[in-house]
């Protein structure tokens, strides 16, 4: 039973939840479970200070102490391993691909289903329907029959919210909503996250996939998620429902505006229900996530793989609204360490929220991602420090000054030399994100990144991540490939759920496999520093 | 002029699946041979090294770099036929020249 009046926020006069019932929010699997994503959380706490009643669980967090418990992790990828046994699977043909006009096989998904590959071949396939449904190939069956749809039974949920981030979560979530639809039929279904809003236009083509679920929300779900319960509690139009696509007459309908969250208006993420202790990173730490801004002030990246373009605008949160929140995790969750996800943190932000934590003397350790800003002056570094930061995560990508201006990075490589001087001097961990093989770049020009990162053993120490380019739609390259000397290559088969497209450079000379190379070099080098390091 | 690898008319050129960078006082060597497995390891060449690398060009024979070399550094011809039998030895090895 829920009790009304005990609602936080008093906000009452809305009427949720009229009828008995409440919102189940998911987060499927496959994903990381290095800390707790951060959609479900904010979305719990919002909702809650609305006085709604919410259940929240990490099916990926389930769906992987299954594998290992029931000794599946193993069983379940070996098989395709033998050429005879593959070919009597169905779905053998449609995991062929070309890629730069060499045929290759992707049939080795570490996790079965979730492969980004086999995740958008399927979802334009035929046989999507018998892959979701079938018991013996698609893992997520069994898994939901075994150890979800029971328990979610008795949570009495009238509204399930996944929270798909990631395309390896697609298949899953798509295998939860229609066994959920056919499990407990009066439950409504709603889709959300990252992975939603950059396909939201090619979801929104898909009339039968009302089968897996009954409503899109795309882009910040807060707000749209509210009102879409409170719409079907008290029965309103679902076209008034803000970032929202539902179905009508048979056809997926968006609704009339856009909105996003006013940072100062959002509660204290709200991580009840999700397995806190269980997210550990590679030193074994417990962590939250949590978030300052949305939006990037910078938003000038040519490559980014963030949201879509046009993406939305930049907003902070308070400083003292963000150290009530931070005050509320550690007092809740007795949580020493968090991850700032913001997708950059403001050096004048950081600056303000460092000098507040010190003010009132809190105890957290902290890790966020930034862009090499001037703004990261030595006192803001050291004030970054001294209020628990460990490691900032910058995105170098490359360290020559004509490939930093071609994809707008805006940073000189004189203000980077300066950070990264003023970070080791501090003992503030850097970690730094590269790429190789961006558009426009030559070896030479990556080597420069190399040489610069392999005179300085913390870059080594701190396992600097080498990526090479991917080519993701709907950002600047994508829409104006020529421009930036990329030429996307047409493929026989049109999958428009494809997260990388395959190009050749036009004016760049690293194409995939010289990437690979270079990063296997840099890697090599690496390990070798940091073994020379520990001796 | 001693060694195989140091007759005075030989030419040698850059293998092109070798790219270089000069990164303060180092010439960086990357071998990305295209049917080589064996892609873990990178070459540095000192400041004389690096100046022999420069002039490895195709055209140049080594009478005419050990010419150049002996007018720019100050070292005796016997001590520069030495190192670069060594360092012409290193090359071939790891197919840096042709």
């Amino acid at each position: 039973m829920i009790n009304l009046f005990s609602a936080a926020s008093g906000i009452i006069a809305y009427g949720i939840m009229k009828k008995e019932g409440r919102i189940g929010l998911f987060i499927p699997p496959t994903y990381e479970r290095n800390y707790p994503p951060l959609g479900t959380p904010a979305l719990s706490g919002f909702l809650k200070s609305k006085g709604m009643d919410v259940f929240q669980a990490d099916l990926n967090i389930i769906y992987f102490d299954y594998l290992r418990k029931n000794r599946l992790g193993k069983l379940l990828t070996p098989k395709y391993k033998s050429e005879k046994i593959r070919k009597k699977v169905y779905y053998y043909k449609i995991l062929q691909s070309e890629d730069n006009g060499r045929k290759f096989l992707y049939g080795f998904e570490n996790n079965p289903g979730s492969s980004f590959a086999f995740t958008e071949t399927i979802l334009s396939s035929d046989i999507l329907f018998r892959y979701i449904q079938d018991k013996e190939e698609n893992p997520f069956v069994r898994f939901f029959h075994k150890e979800v749809l029971p328990r979610v039974k008795d949570e009495n949920i009238s509204i399930a919210g996944l929270s798909i981030t990631c395309p390896s979560q697609v298949i899953a979530s798509f295998t939860f909503g229609y066994l959920l639809k056919r499990y407990l039929r009066d439950v409504k279904i709603v889709i959300g996250g990252q992975y939603v809003s950059f396909f939201k236009e090619e979801l929104k083509k898909k009339r039968d996939f009302a089968q897996f679920y009954d409503y899109i929300i795309f882009f910040e779900g807060e707000t749209p998620l509210f009102e879409l319960a409170d719409s079907l509690t008290n029965n309103r139009p679902l076209s008034d429902v803000p970032n929202l696509i539902y179905s009508d007459n048979g056809k997926w309908i968006t609704g009339g505006k856009i909105a996003y969250e006013d940072m100062d208006k959002l509660p204290t993420p709200d991580f009840d229900g999700l397995p806190t202790k269980k997210y550990l990173d590679s030193r074994k730490k417990s962590t939250l996530s949590f978030e300052t801004s949305r939006g990037c002030y910078w938003n000038r990246c040519i490559f980014c793989v963030d949201l879509p373009l046009p993406r939305p605008q930049y907003r902070e949160k308070s400083p003292d609204l963000v150290i009530m929140d931070i005050k509320k995790l550690i007092k809740k969750y007795k949580t020493k360490r968090l991850i700032i996800s913001n997708t950059a943190y403001s050096p004048s932000h950081m600056r303000d929220i460092s000098k507040r934590i010190l003010e009132e003397g809190i105890k957290i350790s902290w890790w966020a991602q930034a862009r090499f800003d001037n703004g990261f002056d030595r006192d803001t570094l050291r004030l970054a420090k001294e209020s628990g930061c460990e490691t900032i995560g910058f995105g170098l990508e490359s360290i020559n000054q004509r490939v930093l201006d071609f994809i707008g990075k805006g940073t000189k490589v004189g203000i980077i030399k300066r950070i990264v001087k003023d970070a080791y001097e501090l003992k503030l961990g850097i970690h730094f994100q590269v790429i190789i093989g961006l558009p426009s770049e030559s070896v030479e020009e990556a080597l420069d990144t190399f040489g610069f990162l392999i005179r300085r053993p913390e870059a080594a120490k701190r396992h600097a991540a080498y990526n090479p380019y991917f080519l993701i739609p709907k950002n600047r390259v994508f829409f104006n490939p020529e421009k930036f000397g990329i030429r996307i290559i047409k493929k026989r088969t049109h999958l428009p759920f494809r997260y990388f497209y395959s190009f050749k450079h036009i004016t760049g000379d690293i194409g995939r496999d010289k990437a690979y190379k270079i990063m296997r070099i840099y890697n090599a080098i690496n390990s070798k520093m940091r073994s020379k390091q520990r001796k | 002029m001693k060694g195989e690898y140091m007759k005075g008319s030989s030419i040698f050129k850059k293998n092109r699946d070798i790219v270089t960078r000069k990164i303060e006082n180092e010439t960086i060597l990357v071998p990305l041979y295209k049917t080589s497995e064996e892609l873990d390891c990178i070459y540095t060449l000192n400041d004389i090294a690096g100046r022999i690398w420069e002039l490895i060009d195709g055209k140049k024979s080594m009478t005419k770099i050990e010419k150049i070399l002996l007018r720019e550094y100050d070292v005796t011809e016997k001590k520069l036929n030495a190192e670069l039998a060594g360092l012409l030895k290193d090359l071939k090895d790891i197919k840096a020249i042709i």
